[in-house]
C-alpha cells in the first residue's frame, strides 16, 4: 500500500449561486520515502489540496474524494476529526506557506516548533536539542530559537518552519511552497536537508507543492502537474524535465529565466464552455480540443491529459 | 532623475543590517538587489522609501533631500510593490476604498474613473472595486498593489520578491508587464530577488547586498 493515495478528490467553494470547483478528480499515489512535486498555476488549488488532507479548509466548502494514508490505512478526509487531529504533528508535518502568518507573532519561534514534540511527551530538552541540530543543518543561529518572529527575516522563517516539520520525524510531510522567500545558498542546504532527513527517515514520504522548478527537480521522483483543478500530467521527475508531454507543463518550463523566460498571457479560461480548459493558450492547440475534455492517456512517459497524446479525437 | 542612497546606517536593536551601502539609480533603469535572506533587501527598500528611519546616511533624489522638504513629494515620486500583498491590505476595506487611500493620504484628487482606468491596466475588471481583500487570490493581490503603486504616479518602483509568489509562467507575465511600464512610463525598477538568473536576464544592472554593504555592481 502506498504511504499516500488520494483518489478522485474534489473540492469546491462556494460563490454566490453555486460553487466553484477549485480540484476535479485529483488523484495520485504517493510511496513510503518518495519526494512527489506538485505543480502548477498559482491560485491553481495546490495549498487547498494540503488544507484538504490537513482537514483545514472552511466548513462551507465541499469536499469529496478519499485520501488513503499508510498508516492504520484510514481515509483522512472521512476519518473522526479528533482522530485525524492527533496524527498531526506526528505521523503527518505540515510546512505551511505562509511564513509570516504561521507563526505567532507573541510567542518565540521556539517554543512554538518545540509545541508538538512537547505534547507526545518529549522532554524539552530533547526537543530543543532536536531543533538546534536542525537549524544548524540550515544555517540558522541556534539564537533564533528564542526570538520573535518579527526579528527574523522571511526566508530565516521559512527555514525555521521547515526544520519544526522535520523536528516531528513524521512520516508524510506537506510542504507548501517551502523554498519561497529563501535565498540560492540556503536552497541548497533546504535540499540537502531535506535528503538528509530521508536518510535518517527512510519512510517518510513528501509531498512538494512547489513554483520553484529547479527545487522540485532535485528533490522529486515524480511530478504531477495541475492544470484548471485537474491533473494534466503525470510521470517520473527525471523524464518529466528532460521533457514535458502536456503544452501547459512545456510552457511552465519555457517560462523559467534559464529557459528563455517566455511570458504566455493567461487569459479567462474556458470555464463552462467544454473542451480542454487550456486550448485557448495553447500553441498546439486545434479544433477538436475545443470539443471534448481529454481524458488521461497512457503514455511510455507517463500519463498525460491532452488529445494529441490519444488514439482517437473527442 | 536619479536616487542616491549615500552611507546608509541601520540597525535593529543591537544588529546592524546596513552598514554604510551606497548606490544610486536613475529613472528608466532596470536595477535587482541580490543578497542571502537576512541581508538586508527588504531593509534598504523600506529606508529608500522612507517607511523606516536610517541611523546614519542621506538619500538623495538629483542631489536634493526632498523628503526633509516635501514628505508628500518625495513620497509621490516613489511607489512600492511589498513582499506579500496579502498583508498589504487592509482587510476591512474594500479593494476601491485601498486603492484610494494613497491618493487620500498625497492630498490628491479622488477620481474613481482613473482608478478603475488604472486597475483595467493591470487586469482587474471594475468588479473587484467592491471586493475585499480574502475574496481575491494571491495573484489578483499582487496585481491590486501594483496598481496601487501606479496610482500616484510614481517615478521609482521598488519591488520587493515581485515575482516569488508567482509560478513560472506569472512571474515571466509579471516581469514583462513590469518592464514594459518601465519603458512606456520610463519608470526606474528596483527589485529584490533570489533569483540569480532572473536578475541577469532582467535587469540592467545588479547589486549585491551583503553584510549591509553593496558589493559589486554587475552591469549584465
Amino acid at each position: 500500500m502506498p504511504l499516500l493515495e488520494v483518489q478522485k478528490l474534489s473540492v469546491a467553494f462556494p460563490k454566490p449561486g453555486g460553487y466553484e470547483e477549485v480540484l476535479r478528480e485529483v488523484s495520485f499515489c504517493l510511496e513510503a520515502g518518495e519526494t512527489l512535486a506538485l505543480i502548477g498555476e498559482s491560485g491553481g488549488g495546490k495549498s487547498v489540496l494540503i488544507e484538504a488532507l490537513l482537514r483545514l479548509l472552511p466548513r462551507e466548502s465541499r469536499v469529496s474524494g478519499r485520501a488513503f494514508f499508510q498508516f492504520q490505512g484510514r481515509d483522512l478526509l472521512a476519518m473522526p476529526l479528533r482522530e485525524h487531529r492527533s496524527l498531526l504533528g506526528q505521523k503527518i508535518a505540515w510546512i505551511p506557506q505562509a511564513a509570516t502568518e504561521a507563526l505567532h507573532p507573541l510567542l518565540p519561534v521556539g517554543f512554538q516548533l518545540a509545541e508538538p514534540l512537547l505534547v507526545r511527551g518529549i522532554p524539552r530538552r530533547e526537543a530543543y536539542a532536536r531543533l538546534v541540530g536542525l537549524f544548524r543543518a540550515l544555517d540558522l543561529p541556534e539564537e533564533a530559537l528564542h526570538r520573535y518572529p518579527h526579528q527574523l527575516s522571511g526566508g530565516m522563517r521559512q527555514r525555521a518552519l521547515v526544520a519544526g516539520a522535520l523536528a516531528t520525524g513524521a512520516t508524510l510531510v506537506l510542504a507548501d511552497e517551502p523554498t519561497k522567500g529563501v535565498d540560492v545558498l540556503r536552497k541548497d542546504q533546504t535540499i540537502a536537508l531535506f535528503q538528509k532527513s530521508r536518510v535518517l527517515n527512510p519512510g517518510m514520504g513528501l509531498l512538494l507543492v512547489t513554483h520553484d522548478l529547479p527545487f522540485a527537480q532535485a528533490l522529486a521522483q515524480k511530478v504531477v502537474v495541475l492544470y484548471a483543478g485537474k491533473v494534466v500530467e503525470e510521470g517520473k521527475a527525471q523524464t518529466f524535465f528532460q521533457g514535458p508531454l502536456h503544452p501547459y507543463a512545456q510552457a511552465l518550463l519555457e517560462a523559467l529565466p534559464e529557459r528563455g523566460f517566455k511570458p504566455l498571457p493567461l487569459g479567462l479560461g474556458r470555464e463552462g464552455r467544454g473542451g480542454c480548459p487550456f486550448f485557448p493558450f495553447c500553441p498546439e492547440g486545434s479544433m477538436p480540443c475545443e470539443e471534448g475534455d481529454p481524458p488521461l492517456f497512457q503514455t511510455p512517459k507517463g500519463r498525460v491529459r491532452c488529445w494529441r497524446y490519444g488514439d482517437t479525437g473527442p | 532623475m536619479e536616487i542616491q542612497a549615500l552611507d546608509l546606517w541601520k540597525r535593529y536593536s543591537r544588529t546592524w543590517v546596513l552598514r554604510g551601502a551606497c548606490f544610486s539609480f536613475r529613472r528608466g533603469e532596470v536595477v535587482a538587489l541580490l543578497g542571502p535572506s537576512g541581508s538586508g533587501k527588504t531593509t534598504l527598500l523600506l529606508t529608500l522609501l522612507r517607511l523606516i528611519p536610517v541611523d546614519r546616511g542621506r538619500i538623495l533624489i538629483d542631489g536634493e533631500d526632498l523628503f526633509r522638504r516635501d514628505p508628500k513629494a518625495y513620497h509621490r515620486l516613489l511607489a512600492y510593490l511589498p513582499q506579500h500583498p496579502e498583508g498589504s491590505f487592509n482587510p476591512r476595506w474594500s479593494l476601491g476604498r485601498s486603492l484610494e487611500e494613497p491618493l487620500r493620504l498625497l492630498g490628491l484628487p479622488l477620481r474613481r474613473d482613473r482608478v478603475l482606468e488604472v486597475m483595467e491596466r493591470v487586469g482587474l475588471s471594475p468588479g473587484f472595486w467592491g471586493r475585499y481583500p480574502h475574496q481575491l487570490s494571491g495573484g489578483e493581490l499582487q496585481r491590486a498593489a501594483l496598481a496601487r503603486a501606479l496610482l500616484v504616479e510614481p517615478r521609482f518602483l521598488l519591488a520587493d520578491e515581485p515575482t516569488a509568489m508567482l509560478d513560472p509562467i506569472r512571474a515571466a507575465n509579471t516581469m514583462a508587464n513590469l518592464l514594459h511600464l518601465v519603458q512606456k512610463e520610463k519608470l526606474g525598477l528596483l527589485f529584490t530577488s533570489h533569483d540569480p538568473d532572473l536578475a541577469r536576464r532582467v535587469a540592467h544592472r545588479i547589486l549585491l547586498l551583503q553584510e549591509g554593504r553593496i558589493l559589486t555592481q554587475v552591469a549584465t
